[in-house]
């Protein structure tokens, strides 16, 4: 149970750190504003699909 | 290959982080080429930990110690020198980096002292603090760096 729950959890985490990205690069858009906040946004994205592409490959190497 | 690559584009994105806090809190950037020499080097010594000497422990202990440190530099750039009324929004801000790298760092603190079985899950305790930390971090991390500066 705990093995899923923290599996779920991270998942969670992927989908909030994309959002979260998403949303600071849209607002980043709206401003006009500076490259720090469309850095930090690329930045959320980069992790977020580093997290997601570490996940897979557990999940790749439970299932296969 | 693939553990390599995930963990080289976390790393990444956290230095990333920290030099996109400090354009946009109007700091002295950081030079890209130290950037580029810390992401070097930290995908060398992972890569050492997975092909040379197969070590979870050690890579784990890298990168949770090196997560802590940039995280570490992301709170102080974004809560240093700050003005008087934005103090609310960017302190708290930046207490969320803190929590992250203070998390990060006991996870690397309890790999060192653990014996971790080489679970692909490692259900431990250390972890659930983690994830939500980071959790709050990137929620935090959007709201505070969405606020005008005044």
């Amino acid at each position: 149970m705990a093995d899923l729950d923290l599996f779920t959890l991270n998942f969670v985490t992927i989908v909030n750190a994309y959002l979260s990205s998403g949303a600071m690069y849209f607002v980043s858009r709206l401003n006009g504003t500076t490259s720090g906040m469309t850095s930090c946004a690329a930045a959320g994205f980069l992790m977020a699909t580093g997290l997601l592409l570490r996940r897979s490959a557990i999940l790749c190497r439970l299932i296969c | 290959m693939l553990n390599l690559l995930s963990n080289v584009l976390i790393f990444s994105g956290a230095c990333l982080l920290v030099r996109g806090i400090r354009g946009f809190r109007k700091l002295e950037r950081v030079r890209l080429r130290r950037f580029v020499a810390a992401i070097v080097i930290y995908a060398g010594l992972f890569a050492y930990w997975m092909y040379g000497f197969d070590s979870m422990r050690a890579r784990s202990i890298l990168a949770s110690l090196a997560i802590s440190a940039l995280m570490a530099a992301a709170a102080w750039s974004m809560g240093a020198g700050v003005q008087p009324g934005d103090r609310l929004v960017y302190w708290t801000t930046a207490s969320f980096y803190a929590a992250t790298a203070l998390a990060a760092g006991l996870r690397g603190i309890w790999f060192f002292t653990a014996a971790p079985h080489a679970c692909l899950f490692s259900p431990y305790p250390v972890e659930f603090v983690s994830i939500g930390v980071v959790n709050l971090a990137s929620l935090g991390g959007a709201f505070g760096c969405a606020s005008p500066q005044t």
